[in-house]
């Protein structure tokens, strides 16, 4: 009987392979367009969804003080939703962009000789991690909603802050393959 | 009875008659140079064929001894196949190539260490209790070595020309239903005997339609516009990348945390 399953195991593997082995699900060819698309997402991350003015726009109580006081219910509870669903768009689209990059990842180091099996393995778990930890993030969210914590909006900010400067790093790892959007971003960096 | 005769005779002519017209199409559009390991697997078969179909109505006493000794020759040209899906799929890209070339390797070195350690521990050992369990076990390495160039195929994002997609979609299902019906027939019985054999026909004429339309004229792998880095700085890239990973878990995690 074990015998059978694994025979039956192994060729639904295979079949199942065979189904996804479509051309539409393999995404755009060539670097050019998916160093476009990871030099955006590196964009987005560090200039529109970490940015300070944002997320301290979104998780800073003094909008829910203001509202809280001076509101009926009914509105508290609006803003309440539209607040936990913006809060909600934001873990969703930063899970969006690590997407981005982690094909980004795949397809240029499918290029290297020397590329390591262990390093991609643990490379691979680290951003199927960091992705789990965006839908933990985005449950609590919904949850417990984005005032659920007096410390959320500190940590965010400080953390924030780390990864607009991390974001300069990433910059220099698109540089190897073309250097002149990277120059370009890195403007764009320092600006930010 | 008629009807069952006319359908068997049917399958029986379709398949040398699919044969014929890939090989003859891949002559005709000049693709057998370019997939050459296949197409001699296609030659090879057709020509097994011929042999059985021969001994069926020559020697039919005979028929099973020449089964099986065109049937092992048979399944080492189907690993030659396997090699040149994974030669001319991941030959420009570098690094892939070097991870199925290491787990092919890893495969086939786990399997002759399983091998060599059954039959020094078990006590009237066999490779197989009959050769159609053994063909099974080969046709299942053949299955695990497909399964794990198509996983690298897919976590890497290769595309794949309808060539070489319908070789790997033709041959795979091919595969599939070789391992499920011995595997099936071994655990039912001769009960499962004709289903066996009519699933085995008609998944490789199923093979055959879809080689005939994915070969049908010369269609290759998309080549990656960009030229393959020497390698010599994948190490710093994946350190960058794995640098950034860890600031965005922490950020991540600690945005979570009360």
């Amino acid at each position: 009987m074990i015998t059978l399953i694994f025979f039956l195991v192994v060729a639904v593997a295979l079949l199942a392979l065979l189904l996804v082995l479509d051309p539409r699900t393999e995404g755009a060819e060539g670097s050019a367009r998916a160093l476009l698309q990871a030099r955006d997402a590196l964009h987005t991350l560090q200039l529109d969804l970490l940015a300070l003015n944002l997320v301290q726009n979104i998780f800073s109580p003094n909008d829910w003080k203001y509202v809280s006081a001076n509101a009926p219910v009914e509105i508290q509870n609006l803003f309440m939703e539209e607040r936990r669903k913006i809060a909600l768009d934001w873990v969703g689209e930063i899970r969006l962009q690590l997407i981005c990059l982690q094909h980004f990842h795949r397809r240029h180091a499918r290029h290297f000789v020397n590329l390591k099996i262990s390093t991609e393995l643990a490379l691979a778990f680290d951003f199927a991690l960091l992705r789990l930890q965006c839908r933990a993030l985005a449950l609590l969210l919904r949850l417990r909603g984005p005032y659920a914590t007096p410390y959320i909006a500190g940590k965010t900010i400080a953390a924030a802050i780390r990864v607009c400067a991390i974001s300069g790093q990433s910059f220099a790892f698109l540089a190897p393959a073309t250097s002149p959007i990277a120059d370009h971003s890195a403007g764009n960096g320092a600006a930010a | 009875m008629y009807r069952r005769y006319m359908v068997n005779a049917i399958i029986s002519l379709a398949g040398p008659a699919l044969q014929f017209a890939i090989l003859f199409r891949g002559f005709w559009v000049g693709l057998l140079r370019r997939y050459p390991i296949f197409y001699s697997y296609l030659a090879f078969v057709f020509l097994v064929d011929i042999i059985r179909y021969t001994a069926l109505h020559v020697i039919p006493g005979d028929y099973k001894a020449a089964y099986w000794a065109t049937q092992f020759p048979t399944l080492i040209v189907g690993y030659g196949v396997l090699l040149e899906i994974a030669g001319k799929t991941l030959q420009p890209y570098a690094g892939a190539d070097r991870i199925v070339r290491k787990f092919i390797w890893a495969l086939f070195i786990a399997v002759f260490l399983f091998v060599g350690f059954q039959s020094k521990t078990v006590a009237h050992w066999s490779p197989a209790a009959t050769y159609g369990e053994l063909e099974r076990d080969i046709r299942a390495v053949e299955v695990l070595v497909l399964v794990g160039a198509l996983a690298i195929i897919r976590y890497y994002g290769i595309s794949l020309g309808k060539n070489m997609r319908g070789i790997i979609q033709g041959y795979g299902l091919f595969l599939a239903v070789s391992v499920v019906s011995p595997a099936l027939r071994s655990y039912a019985g001769a009960s499962m005997d004709l289903v066996w054999q009519h699933a085995q026909s008609y998944s490789y004429l199923a093979s055959l339609a879809i080689w005939l339309n994915a070969l049908w004229n010369y269609d290759p792998n998309p080549r990656p516009e960009e030229p393959g880095p020497t390698g010599s700085d994948y190490k710093p890239n994946a350190l960058k990348t794995k640098a950034l990973l860890e600031e965005m878990r922490s950020y991540v995690g600690r945005t979570a945390r009360p």
